[in-house]
């Protein structure tokens, strides 16, 4: 019989599941690498080049210690020397073009039809298991209409993608065991979950040992997420503790009844941007995602309050925009409305830098320890190109990563970035996705 | 073919390598969302309607329920309930929003029904606030606001898997209720305990029990009886004394009866559907008569065993294939199963995101949301029709003239005679009589948000209709060109059979949805397209299978029905669908032999729907199972 790694971490987290569990998780890693990482994803692409092949106005220009960032990228000049421009990356597994749904599948999971576990995923059992939440995976209006193919990004097992918390209030509750407005409900739940769990234990293990060899990489898949939430429950109070959270608060802003409602999506990033912060600044998490929206979403950007693209008569819903034609022609509506909505995507990208800066962790910054990753799920929105995708990384990753350079790539495969970005986690990968096979030059220090 | 398959089967015992893949496989089936919700929705009585009988609506409670088959049944979630109560005599229209606030019967208004001493209509309205008016007489009256909030199928106030993860689907398969794929994650947990402490926290404790809770009588019978119907069979004693335990434990009585609620619906047990059997000869398992009994009720109704179903499981009649078609019968009669059943054929022709689905305004100005329920519904009540009250066939779903069509949906399909939003049989024209193909549901679903697609049409004849596997498309394959407004569809789709690395697939896909583009992106009939003219000739090429050489053409939609009904691929692939469907996975090479018994009876008994469910149920296969 072949053994997989995957089935080998599973036979090991059942083995291990008959010791007290959090005694058998490894301490985290050496401490220089990267201690956490945040994949921060906008739909719908970028202005890339154009159908008629006018130059993108996404990619940096220059060499690799001296370029100018398009006018996407503009709002992360304050942060050049923290990033890194990545031009020349492709999806992974070929292909010059392809739809938004095959974009999205293939994104964290480096592989055609998402037929592999995410990044991310992998990231949470192995980095991420020492934390009490090993994933802490936060959407905004991501739920919103049916259930398309490719619409979440996060895969714990080939094929299954599992769905973001879109409501900060409940992702605050969860994560703190403690309501964001002083409600007692969210203690409630944790007693809820931890009767459940400790029954579903008991019967877990009996249906194992009745059906023994039977459909038992299933039960043991079971066994390990219920270890998992059991840990979390059994580490979060103290892990609070001693991080000295036990009073954090959460800013929902305009946030109402209505999750949904266009106009909160402002507030709503926002808070799941700080509550990302809070979570990792508190230690409770090291691998975040902040999924906005979803791919050929029909969100009304101009309605978002507050913002420069406000404007509720005139209805371009995001994919629509997308299709801005053939030419960056600015006396055209979708091109217009496209390219400031790229604009304001790069600004909240910017804002989470800003708060992971400001505050201090270790002799630097949060940022500085950090791994901050921007991505989409196709690069120019109107030629659903696959190539030159928009990647920006973000942070020092603990002096794992260099920084403040443009890196020029032919074709590379976008999984050699997740090889890469693992290993500056401190992980030993050599290989994911379909053809992610080794790591990325210029990346690590 | 009996001969055939006894053979196979006797030459399978004596060879381990040709037992292996015959039969469906022994799995633990994780609930789908859709199976999660009945299920709590049947386990909790959460919408059960004392059976009061009715001849009219106005014997039901008006605002809530209506009279159908004789019975009061409680409306949909989205159902609202529009009430005049003034003037008997004088004539009421609504308009609103939803029905582009038309102000005569001719323009689209909605004309109140009379009954009881009240005027009334029901609609079912999209998600979103919604402002109309009534007009009396002629005149308007002032503005009036209401607000649906629903499941996105229209069916429930609440939705308990609404956030629980999508079931994911191998190619081909086209169903959401793949095993393989049915596992757990954390995020799956989370979501199931946050459901059922949803559920637990708050409702009445006469929810879950009836007698009086601080019997310890009443508990024990109720963990027996609550927890038999949980995990589908009777509790172990070790299981009976570990749920008292849980009760025991609790601060109060009515905590104890939460937190039993609470662990029986998020246990394992009740996760699982087990089709585990026991083992026999050869690896060859057999099903227990619970595991007989959920299987079936999940394959008829979509949810758990009834009280019936569980005490034939109990008296282990189950076992017996007569006693299996008897209650297979009783349970489609029940009607129980029809919402469940036009949603898997749905799923089957891909038409299940209708309520969601969204076209482009510019493209499609008159495609509504309320044009979306309207498919929705028109579909529901097609397949409900044919294969329940009208016991119909397979051929049926295909060559039907009848639809049920509401004003809005008429209107799409130009014709004129609908008025309001209740739908209504309609006969339709002879170009449109072609059953579910000619559907809205089925055209705007295999469509771009702003135009038609003739290779999605054509892929979906192939792949779901005919079970014919096309090749992947290559790498650099393009999106669809653009729309533009100086050329057809039919047009712009041409370089695919111009270029030879396209056309080897391409020659089964476009001859049949180039020829589909007679309906556009949204179902409506047209004969040009930007002024040039539309050519409806196309071919079924290979219907019997891919590589086989033949040529059937066909001008119009029925026509190509026609072909799909008189091959024998067409009715061979709705079986290997339900097949599918029934033990939830793709067969194996070795399964084909099960699936072409099921055809043989299937043609035997002219295609009869409802008689092909039976069949599989009451067949040896669908209790048998191995080890793969």
């Amino acid at each position: 019989m072949k053994i997989s790694r995957r089935s080998f971490i599973s036979q090991s987290a059942a083995l291990s599941s008959t010791l007290p569990f959090w005694k058998s998780r490894p301490l985290w890693a050496q401490p220089n690498t990267a201690k956490r990482i945040i994949f921060f994803y906008f739909p719908d692409g970028v202005v890339g080049t154009s159908e008629s092949g006018t130059q993108s106005l996404w990619h940096a220009e220059g060499n690799e210690t001296s370029f100018s960032l398009g006018t996407q990228l503009a709002p992360l000049i304050p942060y050049q020397d923290q990033c890194l421009f990545l031009n020349g990356i492709s999806l992974a597994v070929g292909g010059s073009a392809g739809g938004h749904p095959d974009g999205a599948m293939r994104l964290f999971t480096g592989s055609k039809d998402a037929n592999h576990e995410s990044i991310d995923q992998y990231l949470a059992r192995t980095v991420g298991a020492a934390s009490p939440w090993r994933h802490l995976y936060l959407g905004v209006q991501s739920n919103q209409g049916p259930a398309t193919i490719g619409k979440h990004l996060s895969y714990p097992s080939a094929t299954n993608a599992v769905p973001p918390q879109d409501d900060p209030r409940v992702a605050f509750c969860d994560l703190f065991a403690q309501s964001y407005d002083g409600v007692a409900e969210c203690e409630d739940m944790r007693i809820t979950q931890k009767k459940s769990i400790d029954s579903a234990m008991v019967e877990l293990e009996e249906l194992r040992s009745q059906l023994g060899v039977l459909e038992s990489q299933k039960l043991e898949r079971h066994l390990e997420a219920l270890n998992e939430l059991q840990y979390r429950n059994d580490t979060l109070t103290s892990t609070i503790q001693q991080a000295q959270c036990t009073d954090k608060e959460l800013d929902v802003g305009s946030l109402g009844s209505n999750l949904y409602d266009p106009a909160v999506y402002p507030d709503t990033l926002k808070a799941q941007i700080d509550l990302m912060v809070l979570g990792m600044e508190c230690d409770l998490t090291r691998v975040g995602v902040i999924q906005n929206s979803h791919h050929t979403s029909a969100l009304a950007m101009n309605r978002f309050l507050g913002t420069p693209m406000y404007n509720p008569s005139n209805d371009i819903p995001s994919h629509e925009a997308s299709h801005y034609g053939a030419n960056h022609d600015d006396n055209n509506p979708f091109y217009a409305a496209f390219l400031q909505q790229r604009i304001w995507w790069v600004e909240q990208f910017a804002y989470l830098l800003q708060e992971l800066q400001s505050r201090p962790e270790g002799n630097g910054s949060m940022l500085d320890n950090s791994i901050v990753v921007l991505c989409s799920e196709v690069s120019d929105g109107n030629t659903h190109s696959f190539d030159n995708m928009p990647f920006v990384i973000a942070g020092n990753g603990g002096g794992m990563l260099r920084s403040g350079k443009l890196l020029e790539y032919n074709k590379k495969p976008h999984a050699d970035l997740w090889i890469t970005l693992a290993q500056a986690m401190g992980e030993n990968l050599s290989q994911f996705g379909e053809d992610g096979s080794g790591t990325l030059e210029g990346i690590l220090s | 073919m009996l001969h055939g398959f006894l053979l196979l089967f006797m030459t399978g015992c004596s060879s381990d390598k040709e037992v292996i893949a015959r039969h469906p496989p022994v799995q633990l089936r994780l609930l789908t969302r859709r199976e999660y919700t009945s299920t709590l929705y049947d386990l909790l009585a959460l919408q059960s309607d004392t059976p009061t009988s009715c001849s009219t609506d106005s014997d039901c409670i008006i605002a809530s329920q209506s009279c159908i088959d004789q019975q009061c049944i409680s409306d949909t979630c989205a159902t609202y309930t529009f009430t005049w109560d003034g003037d008997s005599s004088a004539e009421v229209l609504v308009s609103g929003d939803f029905n582009g606030w038309a102000t005569t019967l001719e323009e689209g208004g909605w004309k109140l029904n009379t009954g009881a001493g009240i005027q009334y209509l029901k609609a079912e309205l999209s998600n979103g606030s919604h402002e109309y008016a009534f007009i009396v007489n002629g005149s308007q009256e002032s503005t009036q606001e209401t607000t649906t909030s629903c499941s996105n199928d229209g069916r429930y106030t609440y939705d308990p898997a609404a956030l629980f993860p999508t079931e994911s689907q191998p190619k081909h398969y086209f169903f959401d209720n793949n095993a393989s794929k049915g596992l757990v994650s954390t995020t799956h947990i989370d979501k199931y305990i946050e459901a059922a402490h949803n559920l637990t926290k708050d409702a009445p404790i006469s929810t879950f029990v009836s007698c009086d809770i601080t019997s310890q009588d009443c508990i024990s019978s109720w963990i027996d009886d609550f927890g038999t119907h949980t995990f589908r069979r009777p509790l172990s004693t070790a299981e009976k004394d570990r749920y008292q335990d849980i009760f025991s434990s609790a601060t109060n009585e009515e905590q104890g009866v939460r937190d039993v609620a609470l662990s029986l619906l998020t246990s394992p047990h009740f996760l699982y559907k087990k089709e585990i059997g026991v083992q026999g000869d050869e690896g060859i398992h057999t099903l227990d008569s619970y595991e007989i009994a959920t299987a079936m009720s999940y394959f008829l109704w979509g949810s758990t065993p009834d009280t019936e179903l569980l005490e034939a499981a109990h008296n282990d009649t189950l076992q017996s294939a007569d006693i299996r078609r008897e209650q297979a019968l009783r349970m489609l009669e029940l009607g129980k199963g029809k919402m469940h059943f036009s949603n898997i054929l749905a799923q089957w022709l891909g038409t299940t995101n209708l309520r969601s689905i969204d076209k482009n305004a510019f493209a499609y100005y008159n495609f509504t949301p309320q044009t979306a329920i309207g498919f929705d519904q028109e579909q529901q009540s097609l397949i409900q029709n044919l294969v329940f009250a009208q016991d119909g066939s397979y051929n049926d779903l295909f060559l039907s003239n009848q639809s049920y069509l509401n004003n809005i949906t008429a209107s799409i399909y130009d014709i004129t005679s609908v008025y309001g939003p209740t739908i209504q049989e309609t006969a339709l024209p002879s170009l449109r009589s072609a059953g579910v193909l000619s559907m809205g549901a089925f055209l705007s679903s295999h469509a771009h948000s702003d135009q038609s697609s003739p290779i999605k049409r054509g892929v979906a004849i192939r792949e779901r209709i005919l079970c014919q596997k096309l090749g992947e498309p290559p790498p650099n394959a393009g999106m669809a060109p653009e729309v533009d407004f100086n050329s057809s569809t039919q047009e712009r789709f041409a370089q695919h059979t111009a270029d030879p690395a396209c056309a080897s697939c391409h020659q089964y896909i476009d001859p049949i949805g180039l020829a589909m583009e007679r309906f556009d992106g949204i179902g409506q009939y047209r004969e040009e397209e930007n002024g040039v003219s539309i050519n409806p000739t196309g071919d079924l090429v290979d219907v019997e299978g891919l590589g086989t050489g033949t040529s059937n053409s066909f001008v119009t939609l029925p026509q190509l029905s026609t072909i799909i009904v008189e091959s024998d691929q067409g009715a061979k692939c709705f079986v290997k669908q339900m097949y599918r469907f029934a033990f939830g996975g793709l067969e194996t090479q070795e399964e084909e032999i099960n699936i072409d018994e099921f055809v043989v009876q299937f043609e035997s008994q002219s295609r009869n729907i409802q008689s092909l469910l039976v069949d599989i149920v009451a067949s040896q296969t669908f209790i048998t199972r191995e080890l793969r």
